[in-house]
C-alpha cells in the first residue's frame, strides 16, 4: 500500500512539473476557474471541434457514408498522437528539467521510466479528451449509436493511443541512439524530431499514395473483372464512398491497431469486445517490448545525455573569426532570429509546427485535389476550370485561408514576453523604440511570408488557370494582412506583457494573449467576408483594388501610430 | 556626469515611490547608493536607465536628457542589472559581439577588449559555452564585460558584486577605481556597506523614496558620530528617519 502511494505521489509530482494546470482549477474552491483565460480557450476549442465534427458527420450522412467519419477520425487521431509522442519523448521522457532531481533519489530505474511514461500518456489523454472525445461522442449521437458505443469509444481511444505512443517511443529510443554523434543538444533534439517525423510521415505519404493507386486499380478492376465476387463487393462499397474516403480507408488498412479500432466502433456488438481485447493484447505486447528495452537503456541514455550535453566545451575561442562587425540593426535582428532558432522549445512551437503544417497541406492538396477535380470533371463532363471563372469570392476564400493559417504562428505575440524580466534590456539600449518594434516583428513577418508563398505557390501549381496577375495581387493583399496581424500581435504583447515566466514552455502554454489571436482571426475573416459581400456587384479588379486600399489604410494608420507612440507602447516593460 | 533634478515617481495608488530626488554624480567619482529594501533604489536606477518613465523632473546623462533625447543619453552609460540571466541561449562570445555591435565598437577595439576583460575575469575559456551553462557569478561577469566593452563615460551598476568570487570582486573594484581615474563616473547600488565605505568617494542614502543623506563617509561621521562604522551610521540614519 505504502509502495503504491509512493508511486502515485511520484506520478502526481511529475505531472505537476510537466503539465501546469495553474489557473484552470481554482486553488480555493478546487473547481473549474471560470475567470481563467485558459478555461475559455479550452471551451472555444471544444466548441470549434464539436461544430466541425457536426458539419463533417452531416456532410457524410448526406452522401450515405457516415461510417467513413470513423476512418477520417482515426487517420487524423493517429497522426496527432504520433506527432505528440515524438515531442513528448524528447521533452518529458529524456530532456525534462526535473529529471536530474529524480536521479539522485532512491527510485528504481524501471519505476522512473514507468512514471515518466505514464505522465506522457496522461498528457496525451488530456489532449484527446479536449480534441478527440467530443468528436466521437457527436458521431455517436448523430448516427444514433446504442448506449454501449460511448464507453467503448473511450476505451478504443485510450487503447489505440497507448499502442501508437508505445511503438513510436520504441522507435525513438533507437533513433536517439543513432544520432548520438551530434554533440550539440539542440541540434540533436531537432534532428531526432525531424527524423522521427520523416520516419512516421513518409510511410504515411506512401500509404496514402498506395491508397490512391489502389483506388485507381480498383476502378479499373471494376470494369474488367466485374464478374468476380470479391471485386464486385469491393466495387459496391466504393460506390457508396467518395474517392477521398476510399483513399483514407485504404490508408488505415496499413495501421493494424487503427483499423481494429475502426472495426470495433463501426458496428457495436459482441465482436467489438473481441476487437478491444485484440488492441489490449497489442498494447500489452508493445508495453512489454518498451519496458524491456527501456529497462536496459533508459537510465543509461538519460545519464549519457546529461553528461554529454551539459559538458562545457572549454574550446579555445577564435576571436578573429567570432568577432565580426555588423550593423547594429542587423545585429539586433540576427539576435532575435537566433534566440528563436537556438531554443528547441521556441523552434518547435514557432517554426517547426508551421513547416509541418505547410508540408501536410501541400501533400494533402497535391494528392487529393487532382482526385476531387477528376471526380467533378466526370460529373460535369468537362474540365471544371473551363466551366468556372475565377471571381472575387474565390480570391477572398484564399485570402481567408491564409489568414486562418496565420493563427498557427504567434511569434510576435511573445516577442517581448520571451525575454521575461530581462526584456528591460531593450529599454536601456540606444536603439529607438519604433525601430525595435519593427525589428521584433520581423521573425513573424518572415514566417507569415513563407506561409503566403507556399499557399499561393501550391494554388498556382494546382490551378494553373488562375492568372499570374491575380496570384501577385493575392500576394500583395496577404502581405498587408501579414503586417496587420504581426503588428496587432506585438501590440498585444506590449500591452499585456508576461514577464514572470518560469521557463520557455510556460511562455507559450500559459499565454492568455493567444485567445486574442483567435479573436483577431475571426475579425479579419469577417472583414474579408464583408468586403466580399459589398463588392459582389463590382468587377473583380475593382473589388481587389478596394480590398487593397482598405488594408493599405489600416497598415499606414498602424505605422503612423507606431512611429508616434512607440515610447508609450514599450511603457509596460519595467 | 549624471544629474537627477527634482525626480519623482508615483505608482497607481498615488503614493510616491521616489520623491523629489536631487543628485549630481560628478565625473571622477564613485557614488554608492544605499538604502533598505523597498526604499526606492531600483526605481531610481530604472528611471536613470530609461526603463521607467519619470513622472516629474529630469535626468541628464552627460547633459543629455533621458526623457527628451533617450538614444543619445543611453549611448553615454553602461548598465549592469541585478538579474544577470539574460540571453542564456547565446554563447559568451556571441553575447559580447552582439553588445559590441549594438554600441558600435570597432573591430580592433572589441578584439583587444574582449580578450583583456574576459581574461581578467577568468571567463575567456568559457566564451564558446552557452551563457545558460554559466554559474551565477560567471553570468554576472559576462554582463559586466559587456558594459566594459563599450567603455561608456558612465557606469550604472545595480548590485554588481553579488555572486562574484573574491578575485573578480577585487578586479571589478579596481576597474571602477581605474574608470574614475580617467575622469569618468560610476554609480552603483549595494547592500554591502563595507564595500561602500571603502570604495565610494560619496554615498547617497535613500529611505522611503527620499534622499536622507548625500556626502562622503567623513562628512557622515562628522554629522552623526565620530567613531561609528558605516553600518552603524546607516542603522542610525534610517532609524531616525523612521521615527520622524
Amino acid at each position: 500500500m505504502m509502495k503504491k502511494n509512493r508511486t502515485i505521489n511520484l506520478l502526481k509530482t511529475m505531472l505537476k512539473t510537466s503539465y501546469d494546470t495553474n489557473g484552470i482549477i481554482d486553488a480555493d474552491t478546487k473547481k473549474l476557474n471560470k475567470k481563467s483565460m485558459k478555461v475559455w480557450i479550452i471551451g472555444i476549442v471544444l466548441i470549434v471541434v464539436i461544430y466541425l465534427s457536426y458539419i463533417a458527420i452531416n456532410l457524410l450522412k448526406e452522401v450515405g457514408a457516415s461510417n467513413a467519419f470513423l476512418e477520417i477520425f482515426f487517420l487524423v487521431l493517429q497522426v496527432l498522437v504520433m506527432f505528440q509522442t515524438i515531442l513528448l519523448v524528447v521533452s518529458t521522457l529524456y530532456f525534462s528539467k526535473d529529471i536530474e532531481n529524480y536521479l539522485s533519489l532512491p527510485i528504481p530505474s524501471i519505476k522512473l521510466l514507468i512514471t515518466k511514461f505514464s505522465v506522457m500518456i496522461i498528457i496525451i489523454f488530456i489532449g484527446e479528451a479536449i480534441i478527440a472525445l467530443p468528436s466521437i461522442l457527436i458521431y455517436g449521437v448523430r448516427t444514433l449509436q446504442n448506449i454501449y458505443f460511448y464507453p467503448l469509444a473511450v476505451i478504443v481511444l485510450a487503447t489505440v493511443s497507448i499502442f501508437l505512443s508505445t511503438t513510436v517511443s520504441i522507435i525513438m529510443i533507437f533513433v536517439m541512439k543513432i544520432f548520438r554523434f551530434i554533440k550539440n543538444k539542440y541540434l540533436y533534439q531537432n534532428i531526432v524530431i525531424l527524423t522521427m517525423t520523416l520516419i512516421i510521415f513518409m510511410p504515411l505519404t506512401n500509404v496514402l499514395n498506395i491508397g490512391i493507386d489502389n483506388l485507381n486499380d480498383t476502378a479499373i478492376v471494376e470494369n474488367e473483372v466485374y464478374n468476380e465476387e470479391n471485386y464486385r463487393r469491393e466495387a459496391e462499397e466504393i460506390e457508396e464512398l467518395t474517392p477521398i474516403v476510399q483513399t483514407i480507408r485504404n490508408t488505415n488498412k496499413y495501421f493494424i491497431v487503427t483499423q481494429i479500432g475502426v472495426n470495433a466502433l463501426s458496428d457495436v456488438n459482441y465482436k467489438s469486445i473481441i476487437y478491444i481485447l485484440e488492441i489490449l493484447a497489442l498494447d500489452l505486447l508493445a508495453l512489454i517490448v518498451f519496458l524491456i528495452i527501456g529497462k536496459l537503456t533508459y537510465i543509461k541514455d538519460v545519464l549519457w545525455n546529461l553528461s554529454v550535453f551539459n559538458k562545457k566545451k572549454n574550446k579555445k575561442v577564435n576571436l578573429y573569426k567570432k568577432c565580426k562587425v555588423r550593423n547594429k540593426i542587423y545585429a539586433y535582428l540576427r539576435n532575435e532570429i537566433k534566440s528563436i532558432i537556438k531554443s528547441p522549445t521556441y523552434f518547435i512551437h514557432y517554426i517547426y509546427n508551421i513547416l509541418i503544417v505547410l508540408i501536410v497541406i501541400v501533400f494533402i492538396t497535391t494528392t487529393l485535389f487532382p482526385i476531387i477535380i477528376q471526380a467533378i470533371n466526370e460529373v460535369v463532363e468537362d474540365d471544371i476550370f473551363n466551366v468556372l471563372t475565377f471571381g472575387f469570392g474565390a480570391f477572398s476564400l484564399i485570402i481567408g485561408i491564409i489568414q486562418v493559417i496565420f493563427t498557427l504562428s504567434s511569434l510576435s505575440l511573445t516577442a517581448i514576453s520571451r525575454y521575461g524580466k530581462n526584456a528591460t534590456f531593450f529599454k536601456y539600449i540606444p536603439i529607438k523604440f519604433n525601430t525595435q518594434f519593427r525589428l521584433k516583428n520581423m521573425p513573424q513577418i518572415i514566417i507569415n511570408t513563407i506561409i503566403i508563398a507556399v499557399i499561393l505557390g501550391t494554388i498556382h501549381c494546382l490551378i494553373p488557370t488562375i492568372n499570374n496577375l491575380y496570384i501577385l495581387l493575392m500576394f500583395i493583399i496577404a502581405m498587408l494582412l501579414n503586417i496587420i496581424n504581426s503588428n496587432i500581435l506585438l501590440f498585444l504583447d506590449l500591452a499585456r506583457p508576461r514577464l514572470n515566466y518560469e521557463n520557455e514552455i510556460t511562455v507559450i502554454k500559459q499565454n492568455d494573449n493567444k485567445l486574442f489571436q483567435y479573436i483577431l482571426t475571426v475579425v479579419m475573416c469577417f472583414i474579408i467576408w464583408y468586403l466580399n459581400e459589398i463588392t459582389k456587384e463590382l468587377s473583380l479588379n475593382v473589388a481587389i483594388l478596394i480590398e487593397m486600399v482598405v488594408f493599405s489604410i489600416i497598415v499606414i494608420g498602424m505605422e503612423i501610430f507606431i512611429y508616434k507612440k512607440a515610447n508609450k507602447l514599450f511603457k509596460k516593460i519595467i | 556626469m549624471i544629474d537627477l533634478i527634482n525626480v519623482s515617481k508615483a505608482y497607481r495608488n498615488n503614493s510616491n515611490v521616489v520623491e523629489n530626488i536631487n543628485l549630481r554624480i560628478n565625473d571622477g567619482e564613485i557614488f554608492g547608493f544605499i538604502g533598505p529594501n523597498g526604499a526606492g533604489k531600483t526605481t531610481t536606477i530604472k528611471m536613470m536607465t530609461g526603463i521607467l518613465d519619470i513622472d516629474e523632473g529630469n535626468i541628464l546623462i552627460d547633459n543629455k536628457s533621458i526623457k527628451k533625447n533617450p538614444v543619445q543619453a543611453k549611448k553615454r552609460f553602461g548598465f549592469v542589472p541585478d538579474d544577470p540571466n539574460i540571453f542564456l541561449k547565446l554563447t559568451g562570445i556571441e553575447y559580447l559581439n552582439f553588445i559590441a555591435d549594438i554600441y558600435e565598437v570597432n573591430e580592433k577595439e572589441r578584439l583587444k577588449k574582449i580578450e583583456k576583460i574576459t581574461k581578467e575575469f577568468e571567463i575567456y575559456d568559457a566564451l564558446e559555452d552557452k551563457i545558460e551553462s554559466y554559474s551565477h557569478g560567471m553570468r554576472q561577469k559576462i554582463i559586466i564585460s559587456g558594459v566594459l566593452l563599450h567603455n561608456p563615460q558612465n557606469w550604472i551598476l545595480d548590485e554588481p558584486l553579488t555572486g562574484l568570487d573574491p578575485k573578480s570582486s577585487f578586479n571589478l573594484k579596481n576597474m571602477m577605481r581605474e574608470h574614475v581615474k580617467n575622469g569618468k563616473c560610476v554609480f552603483f547600488s549595494t547592500h554591502v556597506l563595507e564595500v561602500a565605505e571603502r570604495l565610494c568617494d560619496r554615498i547617497g542614502i535613500i529611505n522611503k523614496g527620499k534622499i536622507i543623506f548625500v556626502g562622503t563617509y567623513e562628512e557622515m561621521k562628522k554629522r552623526f558620530g565620530e567613531e561609528a562604522s558605516l553600518e552603524e551610521l546607516f542603522m542610525e540614519i534610517t532609524k531616525n528617519d523612521e521615527e520622524k
